[in-house]
C-alpha cells in the first residue's frame, strides 16, 4: 500500500467519528433516533474496519508515521500535528473502535426513549474522536489534548442527565478529581521537556538513552505523570471520583469508566515506559500504590449493594492490578490485562445494564435475586464475565492474571501472595453480586417482577460478541507453558523491550495451581455463604463493625470533606471577603478611577484642530531628535 | 512584480467599466485580478530574490508574504463595499479601482529597495485614500476627514522627503544596499544629517501606522470615513506600512540600534498607553476601533523595537489576527448602524437575543482582539511577547502586558454588552455576502488561533 494511502487511512480513523460529531451537532433536531444511532454506530465500526486494515499494514512496518503539519513552534519547542500507529497504539485503536462499536450498537436498545439520545450519541462520538487522539498521538502533547478530550466527554456523560443535582455534583467531582491530576502532569511534561528537550515520543526515548540519566530529575518527572495517570486511572487517593461516576448511563460507565478512558493513564505510562524503567523509585512507588488500590477498592467492594458500584470498585481494583503489573515491570502483563478487562467489564457493565434496562432501573441488588430464569441470555453472558474476572481458567482473566503474578514471583513471593490475595477479593465479591442477583428467590416489587423482560436483540448482540472475547481473549498471550508462544508480548516487543524471565517450569506449574485451587477455594464458600443459604445483604442500618467502614468506604469521601474541601471552603472564603472585597477591589477600582481620569484629561488634547495636530507633530519630531541625540 | 501588473491593469479595466456603464462586471473583475495575483504569488514564487527596474523594487518572501495579507483583506473589503455603496452605484467602479491602487501602492511600500520607491508607494497608498475618506461628498464628516487626512498626509510627506533628502545628501544613493553599505562602513559614527533623515523617515512612517505622538488624525479621521474606507485604513493601510517600516530598518539602519530601537521603544510605550487608555472610555463603537487600532499599533511596535529576523513573521502573523478581526469588527458596525441608526457601545444591548448569529461573531471577534486563546489574537500577542522577552525588553514586554489588561477590559465590555439581555434591537437583515466575509473571517482567526504553524506553512515557502 502506497504511503498516501496510509496516511489517507490513518487521518481517516479518528476523522470519521469526529465527523459524526459534527453531523450530530449541525442536524441536531433534523434526524430520528434510529438514524441517529445507526450513523453513530456505523462511524465507530468504520474507524474499527480501517484500524483492522492498519493492523494489516503493520505486519511488514514496524512503525506508521503521518505528519499533518506543525501545530505550533516557539523558542525550542515545536509541537508537530503528527500521527504514530505502531504496535501498541494499534493495540489500543482496535479495542477502542472495536468495543466502542459495540457499546454504541448496545447504546441504540439501551438508550431507546430517551430524550437526549442524539445529543448522548453525539458525546460517544466525540469521546471516540479525542481517546483515538491520544492513543494515536506522536508526542505528549496531542495526547494530552486527547486525555483533557476524554476528560470532558466524561464530564458530560457523567452529567448526562442533567437534571438530577446529584449527577451533576458527580460530574464536578470527576472533573475535578482529574484537574489534580492533569496539573501534575503537566509539571511533569515541563520538567521533561526541560530535560530531554523536546516532547515527541520518538526524541524523547532518543534523548533519554543520549543523555547521561539524572536519577532525581527521572524520578520527579515519572512520578509527577504517575499522580497524572492516578487521576485518570483512579488509583489512591485520586479514585473516589469513579465509584461516583456510575451516575452516568450504564454504556459510558462501560466504555468510558472501564474498558477505554480510565486506561489512558496505563497506556501513557507504557508509552513512556523506557523514561520509567530508568526510574527504579518510581516503580516502586507505582507497585505499591497499585496493589494498595487493588486490595482497597476490593474490600470496599465486598459490602457494596448498588450493581454498578460493585463493578466501579472492581474496576479501580483492576486498574490497581495493571499498575501493580507495570511497577514490577511487566508492561506487557499490564497491557494484556488491560485488553481482556476492556473486554470482560464491558461486558459485566453492559449486562448489568441489562438487567438495570429489565427490571425498570432498579440498581440495589437486595431488590433483585432469582433473575436466572427470566432473562437467560443475560444471566449467561454474566455468569461468563463472572468467570473470567474471577480467574477461572481456561477465561481470558486467568491467563492476564497470571501473567501479571509470575512477574511479581520474580521480584518476590510475598508480592505473589499479595497479588493473589487481591484477586481473591476480585472472586469473592464477583460471586456475590452473581448469586444475589441471579439466584436465590426473587425480592422485588410485585409491580417491577411484572415487567421484568429479557432485553431486545440489539442489546443482547453485543452482550454475546462481547462473551466470545471475554472467554477466549486469553488466546492472544498464552504462556509457554500451555505451548503458546507469548504471541502479544512479541507483537509488543518493538515498543516495550523484551525482558522474558525463565522460571523453572515445575515452579510455574506449582503456582498456577496453588492459584486456581485458591481461586476454587474461595468461590466454595462464597457459594455456600450466597448461593446455597441465600443469604441477602443486610439493611444498611443493620451493618456492623468493619463491614460498616466497608460499606462507608472507609469513609474517604468524609475524610477529603473534613482535611481537603472544608479548610479550603474556609481559606476561599478569606481570600474573597478579606482580600478580594477590600484589598483587591480597593486597588482595581482604585486604578479604575484612576485611567478615567487619565482618560478624561487626554482625551481634551484631541481638539479636532488640525493646526494643533500639526504642531504637535512637529513638536513630536523635535522630542523623537532630542532623545537621540540625550541618549 | 505581474501580480501587480495584472491588479494594475484590473484598476484600469474597473474604470473603463465605470465608463462604459457595465458596472455589473467592476466587482468580479476586480475580485478575479487579486485572486490571480494571489495565485500567481502563491504558486509562481519560488522562494527567490527578484530584483527589477535597476533594483528598485525587490520581491522576495518578505514582500510576498505582506501582498498576500493585504490582498486577502482588500479582497474581504471589496465584497463588503459593494453592498455598502448600493446606493451610490454610479462610483462603485471608481471607489474599486482606487481600492486597487491603493492596495498595489501597497504592495511597492512593502517591496522598495529604493527611497525613491518608497516615497512612490505611500504616495500611490495615500493619494487614493484622501479621495476614498471624502468620497461621502454630501456628509461633512467625511469631507473634513479627507481634508484633514490630506493636510495632515502632505505634511508627513515632508517629513519623508526631507528624510530622504539629507540621507541622499549623506549617503550619495537612493539605493537601500549602497546605504546600508554607508551605514555598515561607519559603524557609531554616522553624520548627524544622516541620522536626522533617518529619523524623520521614521517619523513619516509613524504618522502613518497612526503611532504616539503622530496618531492625532487617526480618531478623526476614522470616524468621519466611510467606514468600508476606514476598515480599509486600519487594516490594509496599517499592514502596508508597518512592512515599509521593517524593510527600511531592516534594509538600511539595521546595526545602528540607537537610531530606531531606542526610539521605538518610547514610541511603542507611549502609544501603548495613550491608546490603550484613550479607548477605555469611548462610548462610539467607530471611535472605539480607532483607538483600538492606534493601542495595537504600539503592539506591533513592541515587536519592531526588537526586531530580529525571526520577528517577520511574527509581525505578519499579528496584523493578519489584527487586520481580520477589526475588518468583522467594522462590518459589524455598519451592520448595525445602517439599520439601526445605533452607533453606541451601549446601544448594542440586546443584540444577542435576536441575532445569534451577529453577536456569535462579535464575541469571536472582541475575544480575539482582546487576545484570548485559542484566537489568532492570542498567539499574535504571545509571540511578540516571547520574542521581545528574548531581546530582552523585559520592560517593554511588562507595560505590553498591563496595557493589554487594559485592552481587555474595553473589548470584552463590547462583548457583554452585544451579549446582555435587553430588546432595543429588532432582528437585523444580513446581506448574504456580509455573511460569507464574516463566516470566513471568524474561520480563519479559529484555525490561526489552532494551528499558529499553518500560517507560517503557508507563507513562508
Amino acid at each position: 500500500m502506497s504511503q498516501n494511502t496510509l496516511n489517507i487511512i490513518t487521518l481517516l480513523i479518528p476523522a470519521l467519528p469526529l465527523l459524526g460529531f459534527f453531523i450530530h451537532i449541525f442536524f441536531k433536531n433534523k434526524i430520528s433516533e434510529k438514524l441517529a444511532g445507526i450513523h453513530a454506530s456505523m462511524w465507530v465500526a468504520l474507524s474499527f474496519v480501517l484500524s483492522l486494515v492498519l493492523f494489516n499494514q503493520l505486519q511488514s512496518v514496524e512503525v506508521i508515521h503521518v505528519q499533518l503539519c506543525n501545530w505550533f513552534s516557539v523558542g525550542g519547542l515545536t509541537i508537530p500535528f503528527a500521527f504514530q500507529i505502531d504496535h501498541l497504539s494499534i493495540i489500543m485503536m482496535m479495542v477502542i473502535t472495536g468495543v466502542g462499536s459495540l457499546i454504541h450498537v448496545y447504546s441504540i436498545g439501551y438508550m431507546h426513549g430517551d430524550e437526549g439520545f442524539n445529543r448522548f450519541f453525539s458525546y460517544l462520538n466525540l469521546f471516540i474522536f479525542f481517546m483515538l487522539t491520544l492513543v494515536m498521538a506522536n508526542n505528549y502533547i496531542l495526547m494530552f489534548v486527547g486525555w483533557e478530550g476524554v476528560g470532558l466527554c466524561s464530564y458530560l456523560l457523567i452529567g448526562f442527565w442533567y437534571k438530577n443535582q446529584e449527577y451533576n455534583k458527580a460530574a464536578n467531582k470527576a472533573f475535578i478529581m482529574n484537574r489534580i491530576g492533569d496539573l501534575a502532569m503537566l509539571f511533569g511534561l515541563f520538567l521533561l521537556f526541560q530535560y530531554a528537550g523536546t516532547l515527541t515520543f520518538d526524541g524523547v526515548n532518543e534523548s533519554v538513552s543520549r543523555i547521561v540519566p539524572d536519577e532525581n530529575m527521572l524520578t520527579a518527572i515519572t512520578i509527577l505523570l504517575f499522580i497524572g495517570a492516578c487521576g485518570k486511572s483512579a488509583q489512591l487517593p485520586l479514585y473516589t471520583w469513579l465509584p461516583d461516576a456510575m451516575a452516568g448511563p450504564t454504556p459510558v460507565s462501560a466504555l468510558i469508566h472501564a474498558a477505554t478512558m480510565v486506561t489512558a493513564g496505563i497506556y501513557m505510562i507504557v508509552r513512556s515506559n523506557l523514561l520509567f524503567s530508568l526510574a527504579p523509585f518510581t516503580l516502586e512507588i507505582i507497585m505499591v500504590v497499585g496493589i494498595v488500590t487493588a486490595i482497597f477498592a476490593g474490600s470496599i467492594a465486598l459490602k457494596q449493594n448498588d450493581i454498578k458500584k460493585v463493578l466501579a470498585y472492581s474496576t479501580v481494583s483492576q486498574l490497581g492490578l495493571m499498575f501493580f503489573a507495570i511497577g514490577v515491570g511487566a508492561y506487557e502483563a499490564a497491557m494484556f490485562h488491560l485488553i481482556t478487562h476492556a473486554f470482560f467489564k464491558a461486558l459485566l457493565f453492559l449486562s448489568a445494564g441489562s438487567v438495570i434496562h429489565g427490571l425498570g432501573g432498579e440498581q440495589d441488588i437486595r431488590k433483585m435475586g432469582g433473575l436466572d430464569k427470566r432473562m437467560k441470555i443475560t444471566h449467561w453472558v454474566f455468569g461468563f464475565g463472572v468467570l473470567a474476572i474471577m480467574a477461572v481458567p481456561p477465561f481470558s482473566g486467568f491467563f492476564s492474571k497470571d501473567s501479571i503474578l509470575i512477574a511479581a514471583y520474580h521480584i518476590s513471593p510475598v508480592l505473589w501472595v499479595i497479588g493473589l490475595f487481591a484477586g481473591l477479593l476480585t472472586v469473592y465479591y464477583m460471586m456475590r453480586v452473581y448469586a444475589v442477583v441471579f439466584r436465590g428467590d426473587e425480592r422485588m416489587s410485585a409491580e417491577v417482577s411484572k415487567h421484568i423482560h429479557e432485553s431486545p436483540r440489539v442489546i443482547t448482540t453485543p452482550l454475546i460478541v462481547l462473551t466470545v472475547l471475554a472467554i477466549f481473549g486469553g488466546l492472544l498471550n498464552i504462556p509457554h507453558l500451555f505451548g503458546g508462544n507469548k504471541m502479544m508480548m512479541h507483537y509488543l516487543s518493538p515498543v516495550v523491550p523484551m525482558d522474558e524471565k525463565h522460571m523453572a517450569m515445575n515452579t510455574e506449574i506449582m503456582l498456577m495451581i496453588i492459584a486456581s485451587v485458591a481461586i476454587f477455594l474461595t468461590i466454595y464458600f462464597a457459594h455456600l455463604k450466597y448461593k446455597i443459604k441465600k443469604t441477602v445483604p443486610e439493611a444498611d442500618a443493620q451493618i456492623t463493625g468493619f463491614g460498616k467502614v466497608l460499606n462507608h468506604k472507609y469513609y474517604i469521601d468524609e475524610l477529603y470533606n473534613a482535611i481537603v474541601v472544608k479548610p479550603l471552603n474556609m481559606f476561599g472564603n478569606f481570600l474573597y471577603k478579606i482580600i478580594d472585597l477590600q484589598v483587591i477591589d480597593g486597588f482595581v477600582n482604585g486604578t479604575a478611577r484612576f485611567s478615567a481620569y487619565c482618560s478624561s484629561q487626554l482625551k481634551n488634547i484631541q481638539t479636532g484642530a488640525v493646526s494643533f495636530y500639526l504642531f504637535a507633530m512637529a513638536l513630536g519630531m523635535v522630542g523623537i531628535l532630542l532623545l537621540i541625540i540625550l541618549m | 512584480m505581474t501580480s501587480v501588473i495584472v491588479l494594475a491593469a484590473a484598476g484600469i479595466a474597473s474604470m473603463f467599466v465605470g465608463v462604459f456603464n457595465i458596472k455589473r462586471l467592476a466587482l468580479p473583475l476586480v475580485l478575479l485580478a487579486c485572486l490571480a495575483a494571489l495565485g500567481i504569488i502563491m504558486f509562481h514564487y519560488n522562494g527567490g530574490y527578484e530584483s527589477l527596474m535597476n533594483n528598485m523594487l525587490a520581491f522576495d518572501a518578505f514582500s510576498y508574504g505582506f501582498s498576500v495579507v493585504m490582498i486577502l483583506i482588500t479582497m474581504g473589503i471589496l465584497v463588503i463595499s459593494n453592498f455598502y455603496y448600493r446606493n451610490n452605484v454610479e462610483h462603485l467602479s471608481d471607489i474599486y479601482a482606487l481600492f486597487i491602487f491603493s492596495l498595489i501602492g501597497g504592495i511597492l511600500l512593502c517591496s522598495y529597495n529604493s527611497l525613491v520607491m518608497l516615497f512612490l508607494g505611500i504616495e500611490i497608498l495615500s493619494i487614493p485614500l484622501y479621495i476614498l475618506a471624502a468620497s461621502n461628498r454630501k456628509n461633512l464628516f467625511s469631507n473634513e476627514a479627507g481634508l484633514k487626512y490630506f493636510l495632515m498626509g502632505s505634511f508627513a510627506s515632508c517629513f519623508l522627503l526631507l528624510g530622504i533628502t539629507f540621507i541622499y545628501g549623506t549617503a550619495n544613493s537612493f539605493d537601500m544596499n549602497v546605504i546600508a553599505q554607508y551605514v555598515n562602513a561607519n559603524p557609531g559614527n554616522l553624520s548627524p544629517l544622516f541620522i536626522t533623515g533617518a529619523v524623520l523617515i521614521l517619523g513619516s512612517f509613524i504618522f502613518k501606522v497612526s503611532a504616539v505622538p503622530f496618531h492625532f488624525w487617526a480618531p478623526d479621521v476614522y470616524q468621519g470615513s466611510p467606514t468600508v474606507i476606514t476598515a480599509f485604513m486600519a487594516t490594509v493601510v496599517k499592514t502596508a506600512a508597518f512592512g515599509g517600516l521593517i524593510r527600511f530598518i531592516s534594509g538600511t539602519i539595521f546595526p545602528e540600534t540607537a537610531i530606531w530601537s531606542d526610539v521605538l521603544n518610547v514610541i511603542a510605550i507611549l502609544t501603548l498607553i495613550v491608546g490603550n487608555i484613550l479607548a477605555l472610555y469611548q462610548t462610539n463603537l467607530k471611535r472605539l476601533l480607532a483607538y483600538s487600532g492606534i493601542a495595537n499599533a504600539g503592539y506591533i511596535l513592541v515587536a519592531v523595537a526588537t526586531l530580529r529576523e525571526e520577528t517577520f513573521g511574527y509581525v505578519l502573523y499579528y496584523l493578519t489576527a489584527y487586520g481580520v478581526g477589526s475588518m468583522i469588527a467594522f462590518t459589524i458596525y455598519f451592520i448595525v448602524k445602517d439599520q439601526t441608526g445605533i452607533d453606541s457601545i451601549a446601544g448594542l444591548k440586546g443584540l444577542f437575543s435576536k441575532n445569534k448569529f451577529l453577536a456569535a461573531v462579535l464575541a469571536f471577534t472582541m475575544l480575539s482582539l482582546a487576545g484570548i486563546p485559542p484566537l489568532a489574537g492570542f498567539f499574535g500577542k504571545y509571540a511578540i511577547f516571547v520574542n521581545a522577552i528574548n531581546a530582552n525588553a523585559i520592560w517593554l514586554v511588562i507595560i505590553a502586558i498591563l496595557t493589554s489588561l487594559i485592552g481587555v477590559y474595553y473589548y470584552l465590555r463590547v462583548m457583554t454588552t452585544a451579549m446582555s439581555a435587553g430588546d432595543d434591537i429588532p432582528k437585523l437583515d444580513i446581506h448574504l455576502s456580509y455573511k460569507i466575509v464574516l463566516t470566513l473571517g471568524v474561520i480563519i482567526l479559529l484555525t490561526l488561533g489552532v494551528v499558529p504553524d499553518l500560517f507560517n506553512n503557508l507563507i513562508s515557502k
